[in-house]
């Protein structure tokens, strides 16, 4: 029974992670019809802004905050250098270009940090926990649930409540005419890139709170995870992204907890393998969303 | 080609040319890639006028209407509004200098609501502001009232006209562009949309409106041009277009 | 008389013409290359078969794919395996079973076990994968990837883990590759011409469309997908019976962009991953000479690493700015002598030229 709560627990834990990821993945897919594959990047942007604040002793909080800070810019810069030009070139080209761009930021970091994992000197509250009877909680993972619970709530009374908000959920249905309501293009795909990099960096918080070092490819793997969660829900579907985030985790921490220990280290492979014969039964996701891929601006 | 009415002769032109024109289209030319939608075009539309763009299908209408609001690839040409030169401005600019266009096929953003799709119509105006605006607009569209709080995309055809009107007036234009609102809607809701332009005109909104339904709107206008194959074929106070120029060029049957 | 070309006689024709190129390609560098030259000419061919393997799918569905360096990796270790000398297995990989300890075969015959592997992975999740498209599809494969990654970084007791797998019999020659790429050049021309392939790249622009006048398009690609999973394999092969060690990062991310590259910014035809994969191994070179040049004189082997990639990187979104159909577009190399020899002579005019239908796009015609 303690066990099975453990696990439960986890695996919210590490759901709200892929589901933070997925919503800031699915943010710009919904708007651009772009598979941003370079938020990884901006998550590994936050992971060694981390670890620099941190080793030059600057205060969690503050730490946290210039993490978040810095992929919001990495993103406002990966739209202004490298997206704007592409916005109406064709899918395929708008596909190779965020990958090459993840290619090259992981190329940067490879030239400035090197190749070393970057070891995060985490504050000790990170470890922290209390017991319920038989059942030790980390703070930690407290902490990242109610986080994301408290973000995704905001996100959706956001996306109710304020004309950005509205602007962000017409233009991901029909760009042209959000434009003919005055709304300007530019504000709601800088709006779509900042959400983006502001949830890129609380989820790299998140991560590397629990993965406590970072390397030029430490980006890879959530990104993934977080696409992964974006298809199986419904690619471009907020709702769906979050869905899909919980899903992967529950899959994730459950095949683990039934795995043997020899069958442990092929989780990854065993979860996406799941993921497939989801998409077998459902191609279009669990939510199956109606796609207008002509709708770009 | 026939010339029925010359637009550049002021006389012909203009119902009254004293009253001040805000919307002047000069030579204005579109074109998507090698296809040329409309070609050295002129058109004025005064304060308080209802004008009216007819033409065949394929003739360039819906392209004139998306160049005025910079959303077609205007290639010559030039548009003031109010006097201010509007012809490279953004979509978004020239929306908020007080143009609004009711696109062809209403285009609602259809998985939000009603009320919604009003506050994106109104989205310069501050909360308060945009409340009273959208009291104001329930009892040309008691239908705001009704469904404020439904899907868009789940109302009827002639709801979502209504909806895409008022959504587009919600700013408080001062010029309405109007593309086909008409199409494909029941005839009784067609006589609704035609009761609500006219409720409109007594509210001395200036709109320009794009119509198949030449014959009504031709009664409801002031002036008119016919359009054929990206020209203007004909021009003039809609009283004397309705006869010769729906024949010759809105036919089609024009020497095009 | 182009007209009344069959498909397949096309497809050989074509094939051959781009063959006397490479081989004129293979013949100059043999003779004049220095064994530098000649090294970065075999990690050419090898390219160029991973290019077309891939091409064959994306090609003709419309469709990327950043799984198929996983094929590459399945035909990599599956040839390795069976080919290495049992004695180093025996040290290396120990816990593998009996058949892999003590085989001992020859390159064709464990290339084709590799390539029989792929196909079948390929088979099996292919189901699925062809009705995945755009953004889906490459989350989807890219995914796969990892699997591969995944399952080869930790099976141990067959790979080593994520430990290099070394002592693989160096088979790989020019001669192999030559006829490794004339092989996988005649097979991605005759899919790409014949009916099926026809069809398939109809339903790039308007999918609904082509399968109302009856294409087929899942089972179209399905074939496609199995046909490009096992040509990729084979380069996969030829890797490894050339580097003579490999292991499981080395069939990644930087690979799979690698290959991709190669053929987007090439274009949609054969031709275009040709291209292609020429270009970005010369700009690779370059590159590294480059980067070389600027250590050299403190001679270190700790040479900025990543440059290169970022480099290169960044000049295939300015490509892609640039020409976003890819450098030769739809085109292949026989559509392109067709045309010329047409210009040549007048007499031959009125006659249509081959693929009318696939000049569409280009204003020249
Ligand atoms: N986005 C586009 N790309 C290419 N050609 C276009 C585009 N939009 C319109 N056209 C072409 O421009 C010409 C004019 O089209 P337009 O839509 O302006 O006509 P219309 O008068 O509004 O017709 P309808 O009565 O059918 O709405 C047509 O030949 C049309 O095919
Ligand atoms: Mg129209």
């Amino acid at each position: 029974m303690e066990l099975m709560l453990q696990q439960f627990i986890n695996a919210v834990s590490l759901g709200s992670i892929y589901a933070l990821v997925a919503l800031g993945v699915a943010i710009v897919f919904s708007i651009l019809r772009l598979a941003n594959f370079a938020h990884g990047e901006l998550m590994t942007v936050a992971g060694y802004t981390l670890y620099a604040t941190l080793l030059a002793g600057v205060h969690w909080f503050l730490a946290a905050l210039a993490a978040i800070a810095a992929s919001v810019i990495a993103a406002l810069l990966l739209e202004r250098l490298a997206y704007r030009r592409l916005r109406s070139a064709n899918p395929l080209t708008l596909l190779i270009t965020s990958f090459a761009v993840s290619v090259a930021l992981q190329s940067l970091f490879l030239l400035f940090f090197g190749a070393r994992p970057k070891g995060i000197e985490l504050p000790a509250f990170v470890d922290a926990g209390f017991r319920i009877g038989q059942l030790r909680v980390q703070w930690l993972d407290v902490f990242i649930i109610v986080i994301t619970g408290l973000i995704v709530l905001s996100l959706h009374l956001f996306l109710k409540k304020t004309v950005i908000g509205l602007a962000l959920r017409s233009a991901a249905d029909d760009f042209r005419t959000t434009r003919l309501m005055g709304i300007k293009a530019n504000a709601v795909v800088v709006g779509a890139f900042m959400l983006s990099g502001a949830l890129a960096g609380i989820a790299a918080l998140f991560y590397f709170a629990t993965v406590p070092n970072v390397v030029p490819s430490s980006g890879f793997e959530p990104m993934l995870k977080g696409f992964i969660a974006c298809v199986i829900g419904g690619l471009g579907s907020l709702p769906a992204a979050v869905v899909g985030g919980f899903l992967l985790a529950f899959l994730e921490v459950g095949s683990d907890a039934i795995l043997s220990n020899s069958l442990s280290p092929y989780l990854d492979a065993i979860v996406f393998g799941i993921a497939i014969i989801l998409l077998r039964w459902r191609p279009g996701g669990l939510f199956g969303v109606r796609m207008t891929e002509d709708l770009r601006v | 080609m026939s010339s029925l009415g010359n637009q550049k002769d002021s006389s012909a032109s203009p119902a009254n040319p004293a009253a001040d024109v805000i919307l002047r289209a000069t030579g204005l030319a579109v074109a998507y890639g090698a296809v040329e939608a409309v070609r050295n075009l002129d058109l004025e539309v005064a304060a308080g006028e209802i004008v009216v763009l007819l033409g065949a299908n394929g003739a360039g209408k819906s392209s004139m209407l998306n160049a005025i609001v910079g959303l077609s690839p205007r290639v010559g040409g030039s548009i003031t509004f109010e006097g201010h030169d509007i012809t490279r401005k953004s979509t978004e600019m020239i929306v908020r200098s007080g143009i609004s266009l009711v696109p062809e096929g209403r285009r609602l953003f259809s998985n939000m609501t009603v009320r919604e799709n009003l506050r994106l119509g109104g989205a310069a105006l501050r909360p308060a502001e945009f409340e009273r605006e959208f009291e104001r607009l329930h009892d040309l569209f008691p239908i705001l009232r009704k469904r404020a709080d439904s899907q868009a995309g789940l109302l009827s055809g002639g709801e979502q006209q209504q909806v895409a009107i008022a959504r587009a007036l919600v700013g408080r234009p001062r010029l309405l562009l109007l593309d086909e609102p008409s199409l494909g809607l029941a005839p009784i809701i067609v006589n609704r949309v035609f009761e609500i332009i006219e409720e409109l005109r007594r509210r001395k909104v200036t709109i320009l409106l794009v119509e198949q339904n030449a014959e009504r709107a031709l009664k409801i206008a002031d002036r008119g041009y016919v359009m054929s194959n990206g020209v203007v074929e004909a021009a003039g106070r809609a009283a004397d277009l309705q006869a010769s120029a729906i024949e010759n060029a809105y036919l089609g049957t024009a020497g095009a | 008389m182009a007209m009344s070309q069959k498909w397949w006689l096309r497809a050989l024709i074509g094939s051959a013409q781009i063959l006397v190129l490479v081989s004129l390609l293979v013949a100059a560098v043999s003779l004049l290359g220095s064994s530098t030259d000649q090294r970065i000419l075999t990690v050419f061919l090898i390219n160029l078969i991973a290019a077309i393997g891939l091409q064959i799918y994306t090609g003709t569905s419309g469709i990327i794919s950043f799984g198929h360096v996983g094929f590459m990796a399945l035909g990599a270790y599956g040839s390795a395996l069976f080919t290495a000398d049992p004695a180093i297995k025996a040290m290396g990989i120990p816990n593998a079973p009996d058949f892999i300890l003590t085989s001992a075969m020859g390159f064709l015959p464990a290339m084709l076990i590799g390539v029989g592997v792929a196909a079948m992975v390929a088979a099996v999740i292919g189901r699925v994968f062809v009705r995945l498209g755009g953004s889906a599809a490459a989350v989807a494969t890219l995914g796969f990837m990892v699997m591969v990654f995944t399952v080869l970084s930790n099976a141990e007791e067959w790979t080593r883990g994520a430990k290099a797998f070394s002592g693989i019999p160096a088979y790989t020659t020019m001669g192999w590759c030559m006829g490794a790429f004339a092989v996988i050049l005649v097979i991605a021309r005759l899919l790409r011409e014949s009916d099926t392939g026809l069809g398939l790249r109809s339903s790039r622009d308007d999918a609904i469309a082509a399968q109302a006048s009856g294409v087929d398009v899942v089972n179209s690609r399905y074939v496609m997908w199995v046909a490009s999973a096992a040509c990729s394999a084979v380069a996969g092969a030829l890797y490894a019976h050339y580097i003579g060690a490999i292991l499981p990062k080395a069939f990644h991310f930087e690979l799979t962009f690698l290959v991709v590259t190669m053929v987007i910014v090439g274009g949609q035809s054969i031709t275009g991953a040709i291209v292609g994969t020429l270009l970005i191994t010369i700009l690779a070179e370059a590159l590294r000479r480059l980067e070389n040049g600027f250590s050299l004189g403190s001679f270190s082997l700790s040479e900025a690493p990543g440059l290169t990639t970022a480099v290169l990187a960044l000049l295939i979104v300015f490509t892609l700015t640039m020409r976003p159909q890819g450098l030769v577009g739809r085109w292949e190399l026989d559509d392109l002598t067709a045309r010329w020899l047409a210009k040549r002579r007048p007499a031959a005019n009125g006659t249509a030229l081959p693929f009318e239908k696939d000049r569409e796009r280009n204003p020249a015609a």
